[in-house]
């Protein structure tokens, strides 16, 4: 290639390929997403040469309200979604009523979570047994990445008011939207190894 | 100014632009705000060296020690202590960091580059890296040392393990993946946004690709190395029981999930010291490599199959002959694309013209020579009649020390002479090279040839000393003497080091007469690596067709029309491609100096430490401020006033 | 722990024309003078198991002999041999794919094939019964025996019967260990909840040294015990004669000795069959005084040692789990002669 046809190459309008955030991020989900399947793995491992499921006196888990807290972050999802393509068609305050949303529903769901740790030690602990331990430390680590989740959407509001995001320039919007439904997607696998396993599987 | 004009300014302006925009700040606050990929490597390589040299020193004492038969000279808990500290210092804070080390200071330069992808990630990673080691070894200062052998198996190091010694391998461990996790993540970004425009995927020098398969294989290997030992830690700590078979747990699960990072992590420390060959065995060979896509095939055929071998190292453990026999067949399978790529090295020298016996190229083909017998013994015990006897004996010893030793520490030094010209702009001797050399290589086949036959006559490795009359002693010796004459070898080279500093014969730019763009810039490196992007036409750029390097590439003086990006403000600005064939994209501004990475990475370490003392003050302490950190780092992009 | 295979081993070794050249040439090769020692390992099997390691360890040492010397040869030549001035592309690209694919893919083809049709050819010639169980339990830093028919309970000796299938079954109570005999068989691990089981099969009557492979702690280099292999008949007469409760103490220093067993802290920690000693924390000593070996392989069971293990086992083998016990220096010898009675 010559050095000219560079320069005409240079007037290329840019946006064509990834932005380095959007790269960034789809690697942290690759590996990310990794490490629950390693704690997945964890689980499935020691289920399949238990005995007996939940071990000891446990009983399996309540599933009426982590039902609809399910429903709650899958919305949350929606959500997202909707405020995406409202910045798309540059529709700031429609995103913003949006992003909010996403944000009270993804607090909802760690309302419920931190609820669920107050009440169960009254049950079971991480200490009783490899069950209680899997149980645990899996929605824990599954409820820190929400944190972040929400801390990540919180600066992504700031962002957005502050005017950084445009229908032209919504790359760092999509990018937070992105882990958002990681976390989500990484609900789909985590709520029923924790949650239908030990009813549906039990030993 | 983004393309140069000769109407209105000179190459001279130019690169003095430049070099204002990417130079650090003067003195301290420079030092430790840069994020200068050059300087990143840089430390990397020191830091890196540093824990070599420990590691050696705790083997020494270790032979030295096994010496002779029921000696004294380290009690059996120092003896347990000492072998830890070794494995782990060599695997995880030198052989896992001398490839970021070259992968970073190399890696932006052989691709035409201005900085990786993500300059302050890239110096975060450096600083995590500098605090895990400095984290382990804080046990030194307690007297509470980690004793549990380099894998660590539970439920010796869970129950059987009361002082806080595990605690910080496990801890240690898991904030050291950190940095390499980060690590991968900028070199795929950085492979896949950032190559000279004409930069192809099939241009790619093969040092990139085998640091890109590494890189991918970190990616989806690390997570393991990060679970396993936290729920050690876990365990040890707060009392859960993953690993307690009484209470629902299993001692065989940390064992898979161990070595379901530890076989890729092998591939992944050896992959590019192969890459660097790659590169240094043409150079000398005045020969283009050999089946260039052969070598691409080989390195990601690698990659795929060391996800699939992780049980030959529990052959002994009783798992069912046919899942055991799966990996053992996998196993052998793996020596293929090795098989391949040592064939390459041979069609490549086959019809070289010439080979020139530098220094450099003597350490590299030491090192391939080294490394067949360490590959063939370990087809031996992936076979698994044979794996029975052998495993865990000295026989294991060997093949590890072979391969890691021929597959990393030689090439490391042919990477040394090869690319130290470039780092600092003045060569290193020939002479001392070859010397350190011979000295450095009959050493360590004096040292590891013997411990194959102390394996095969029952010797079990981790064992501080043996007993008279077993017919040992002779083999022990050899080896002990072998490992005195191995650290005087590597003394030649530190020696050899500071003497050719103090000698001062200036390199120039392309002092080999390679033929990849890292050549294509000043000795040491101007601030900015090249002066102008360079455009790429081959996988040789700087080779004319006898393979002979011409003479002014342009990385150094800018020409008329050439792409510059030296703007008037202070910005970073690099070119940004995209696709395969690498197709100019936008210009990209990147981050400059920060202090986060710094704070960051401090953070981290009282938060680790924290949980290491078990004081939750100062763990929530280390979280705030890695919450504070991380928002001060993307404040400026938050608000929108970033520079 | 000198254990020699069987006293006639270097004798026997030195028939076998082929196996010593082999030897001589690994010898040589790696700097080492045999010194005509003992041998204890894979290269010198007597079990079966061992056999067809030992067979395809030279199977595969002749093969990865001339494959290295093959590459190597290549390597060198090609980098020392002249270039024909007229270099040509094609020619030379052709040449490249041809050592690339021969030497890459179909070599290793032939010869890991050949290499895994051997092994299960070879593998699948052992038999698989078990006329004789044996459990073995891995302690830390020593071994506990128990023979299945009989519910006798012994430590670091192993008897076993040549010629038979010996099943052991292998358990631990701490940490993982391994149990090795290198000329029987190969290794297997014993892993806290789980049980493991090897098959040893001695050829010939001898002592065989047994090692524990898994890193276990501050003593796993002090961790071996020794397998004897006698023949059935005999076999069967050791049997009856462990199975009889231990030696009655017979003299007064034996008497005096006895009693400071039991009075001491001894007795919590040891059982000595037909006492009252019933501990349960190491190992057995009923018929103690007829090992060869004392903690383990940590030094020969004779007076000297006895007498320095009992006044303090730490010097002896640092670390190991029986503590210092307090006694009296006159109270010692007797003792010691007690211990020594228990055949
Ligand atoms: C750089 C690191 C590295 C590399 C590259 C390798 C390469 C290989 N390793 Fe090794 N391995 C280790 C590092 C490495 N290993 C370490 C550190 C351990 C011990 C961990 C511990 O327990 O502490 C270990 C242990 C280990 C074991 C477990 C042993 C035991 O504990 O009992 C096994 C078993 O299968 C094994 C197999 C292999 C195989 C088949 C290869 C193959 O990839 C080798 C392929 C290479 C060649 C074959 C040579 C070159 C090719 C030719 C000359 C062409 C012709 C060749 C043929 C036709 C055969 N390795
Ligand atoms: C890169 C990896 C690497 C490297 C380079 C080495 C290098 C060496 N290793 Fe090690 N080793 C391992 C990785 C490595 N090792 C691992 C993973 C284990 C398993 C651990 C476990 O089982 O848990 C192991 C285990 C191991 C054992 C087995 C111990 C046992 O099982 O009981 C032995 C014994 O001989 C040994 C010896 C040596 C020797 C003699 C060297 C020599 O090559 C070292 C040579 C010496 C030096 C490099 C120092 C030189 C410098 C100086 C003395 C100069 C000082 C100068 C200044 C300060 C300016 N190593
Ligand atoms: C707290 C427990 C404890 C007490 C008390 C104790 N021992 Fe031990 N003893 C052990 C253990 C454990 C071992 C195995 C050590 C090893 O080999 O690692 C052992 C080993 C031995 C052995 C070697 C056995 C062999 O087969 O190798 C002898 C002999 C012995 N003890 C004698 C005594 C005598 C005599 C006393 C009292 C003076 C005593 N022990 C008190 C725990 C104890
Ligand atoms: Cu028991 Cu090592
Ligand atoms: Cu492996």
């Amino acid at each position: 290639m010559s050095v000219d046809a560079v320069r005409a190459q240079l007037d290329v309008p840019s946006g064509e390929g990834r932005s380095l955030a959007w790269w960034g991020i789809v690697l942290t989900i690759l590996t990310e997403g990794t490490l629950f399947a390693m704690l997945l793995f964890v689980y499935y491992y020691l289920f399949s040469r238990a005995q007996e499921w939940p071990l000891g006196d446990i009983q399996p888990p309540e599933l009426f309200t982590i039902s609809i807290r399910t429903a709650i972050l899958f919305s949350s999802s929606a959500t997202m979604s909707i405020a995406d393509r409202a910045l798309r068609r540059g529709r700031i305050g429609l995103t913003s009523v949006f992003l909010v949303l996403t944000f009270l529903l993804g607090a909802l769901f760690l309302a419920g979570h931190v609820r669920e740790m107050l009440i169960l030690p009254e049950e079971f602990t991480w200490a009783t047994n490899a069950y209680g331990s899997l149980f645990y430390v899996i929605v824990n680590f599954h409820g820190a990445h929400l944190l972040v989740g929400l801390i990540f959407l919180a600066f992504t509001f700031v962002a957005l008011r502050r005017g950084r995001y445009s229908a032209d320039s919504h790359e760092g919007f999509k990018v937070s939207g992105m882990y958002w439904h990681f976390v989500d997607a990484v609900w789909v696998f985590v709520f029923p190894t924790l949650y239908l396993v030990p009813h549906f599987l039990a030993k | 100014m983004s393309i140069l004009d000769p109407e209105t300014d000179s190459p001279q302006q130019v690169k003095r632009r430049l070099t204002e925009i990417w130079s650090d700040d003067a003195g301290t606050p420079g030092f430790f705000s840069s994020v200068d990929h050059k300087r990143v490597g840089h430390r990397y390589l020191v830091t890196s060296f540093v824990f070599f040299l420990i590691g050696g020193i705790q083997a020494l004492m270790m032979r030295t020690q096994l010496a002779a038969p029921n000696a004294n000279v380290l009690s059996p808990e120092l003896y347990n202590r000492m072998l830890t500290m070794h494995g782990t210092t060599m695997f995880f804070l030198f052989l896992g960091t001398i490839i970021s080390a070259w992968g970073n200071y190399i890696i932006p330069l052989a691709i035409g580059a201005r900085d990786m992808a993500y300059p302050r990630l890239n110096m975060f990673s450096y600083w995590v890296f500098l605090f895990a080691g400095i984290f382990m070894y804080l046990s030194f200062f307690i007297g509470q040392i980690p004793d549990g052998g380099w894998f660590a198996y539970v439920p010796l190091t869970t129950d059987f393990s009361p002082d806080l010694g595990m605690d910080f391998w496990a801890l240690g461990v898991v904030f050291l993946g950190i940095s390499s996790t980060v690590g991968a993540v900028n070199f795929i970004v950085t492979t896949f946004k950032m190559r000279a425009p004409g930069l192809t995927m099939s241009r790619l020098p093969l040092v990139v690709w085998s640091t890109l398969t590494t890189s991918f294989m970190i990616l989806f290997s690390f997570p393991a190395i990060t679970v396993a030992p936290l729920l050690m830690a876990f365990d040890r700590i707060v009392g859960t029981h993953f690993f307690d078979p009484e209470l629902g747990g299993d001692a065989l699960l940390w064992q898979h999930l161990f070595w379901f990072w530890g076989h890729p992590i092998v591939y992944i420390v050896f992959l590019p010291p192969i890459g660097w060959l790659y590169m240094i065995i043409p150079t000398f060979a005045r020969q283009r490599i050999a089946g260039y896509h052969w070598a691409v095939a080989a390195t990601v055929a690698t990659g795929f199959i060391s996800f699939g071998v992780w049980v030959h190292h529990m052959f002994a453990t009783g798992l069912p002959d046919v899942t055991a026999g799966f990996f053992s067949v996998a196993s052998l399978g793996v020596s293929f694309p090795t098989a391949v790529a040592f064939f390459v090295f041979t069609a490549t020298v086959w019809t070289a013209r010439r080979i020139e016996w530098t220094a450099s190229m003597l350490w590299a083909v030491g090192a391939l020579i080294s490394f067949a017998i360490g590959g063939i013994s370990g087809v031996m015990v992936a076979v698994m009649p044979f794996d029975w006897q052998t495993h865990d004996t000295y026989f294991v010893v060997a093949h590890l020390h072979y391969v890691l030793v021929a597959g990393n520490v030689l090439p490391m030094f042919a990477a040394f002479h090869y690319w130290l010209p470039k780092v600092t702009g003045w060569m290193l001797s020939e002479r001392l090279g070859k010397w350190s050399f011979w000295v450095t290589v009959i050493g360590l086949h004096l040292v590891f040839f013997p411990q194959h036959w102390l394996g095969l006559v029952g010797m079990p490795r981790r064992v501080y000393t043996y007993a008279e009359g077993l017919g040992w002693d002779t083999a022990n010796l050899v080896s002990t003497v072998g490992a005195y004459l191995f650290a005087l070898g590597v003394l030649i080279s530190v020696v050899n080091f500071f003497w050719s500093r103090h000698r001062h014969v200036d390199a120039g730019p392309n002092p080999w007469g390679a033929g990849t763009l890292e050549w294509a810039t000043t000795s040491p490196v101007a601030p900015y690596n090249f002066a102008q992007i360079p455009v790429v036409g081959d996988l040789y750029p700087l080779w004319d067709d006898q393979n002979r390097a011409i003479p002014q590439p342009v990385g150094i003086e800018p020409e008329p029309g050439g792409v510059v990006l030296a703007p008037e403000e202070e910005h970073h600005e690099t070119l940004e491609t995209v696709g395969l064939d690498a197709r100019i994209g936008s210009v990209l501004e990147m981050a400059g100096p920060s202090y986060w990475p710094l704070w960051l990475a401090a953070s981290l370490f009282v938060s680790f430490f924290g949980f290491l003392i078990h004081n939750l003050a100062t763990l929530t302490a280390g979280v705030v401020a890695v919450g504070l950190s991380l928002i001060g780092w993307h404040w400026g992009h938050i608000t929108g006033e970033e520079h | 722990m000198p254990t020699t295979g069987h006293p006639t081993a270097s004798r026997r070794l030195r028939l076998s024309p082929r196996r010593s050249l082999v030897r001589r040439a690994l010898a040589a090769s790696s700097a080492l003078a045999l010194n005509g020692c003992a041998q204890t390992g894979t290269l010198d099997p007597r079990g079966i198991d061992a056999d067809v390691a030992a067979g395809i360890w030279w199977y595969m040492f002749w093969l990865s002999a001339a494959i290295f010397v093959g590459w190597l040869g290549l390597f060198v030549v090609g980098m020392l041999r002249k270039h024909p001035e007229d270099a040509d592309d094609d020619r030379d690209q052709r040449l490249h794919r041809r050592l690339i694919v021969g030497g890459g893919i179909v070599v290793p083809t032939l010869a890991l094939g050949s290499l895994l049709v051997y092994n299960l050819i070879a593998v699948n010639e052992l038999p698989r019964g078990s006329e004789v169980v044996v459990d073995a339990t891995g302690y830390q830093f020593w071994w506990e025996f128990t023979y299945d028919d009989s519910e006798l309970v012994t430590a670091n000796e192993l008897y076993i019967p040549t010629d038979t299938d010996v099943r052991v079954r292998l358990h631990t109570e701490d940490v993982i260990h391994s149990f090795w005999v290198p000329q029987l068989s190969g290794k297997r691990d014993m892993i806290p909840g789980r049980v493991n089981a090897l098959d040893l099969h001695a050829r010939e009557p001898g002592r065989y040294l047994g090692e524990c492979t898994e890193f276990c702690g501050i003593q796993h280099a002090n961790m071996r015990f020794e397998v004897v292999a006698v023949t059935p008949q005999e076999y069967e007469q050791w049997l009856a004669r462990m199975e009889q409760p231990a030696a009655e103490p017979s003299g007064a220093a034996e008497q005096r000795g006895y009693e400071t067993f039991m009075n001491a802290s001894c007795a919590s920690c040891h059982a000595i069959g037909g006492t009252p000693a019933d501990g349960q924390v190491g190992p057995e000593l009923t018929h103690f005084a007829s090992r060869r070996w004392l903690g383990a392989g940590a030094a020969p069971n004779d007076r000297g040692h006895l007498g320095a293990w009992v006044a303090n086992s730490q010097g002896l083998k640092p670390g190991n789990l029986m503590p210092p016990v307090e006694i009296n220096a006159e109270d010692l010898p007797d003792l010691l002669t007690y211990l020594e009675s228990l055949e």
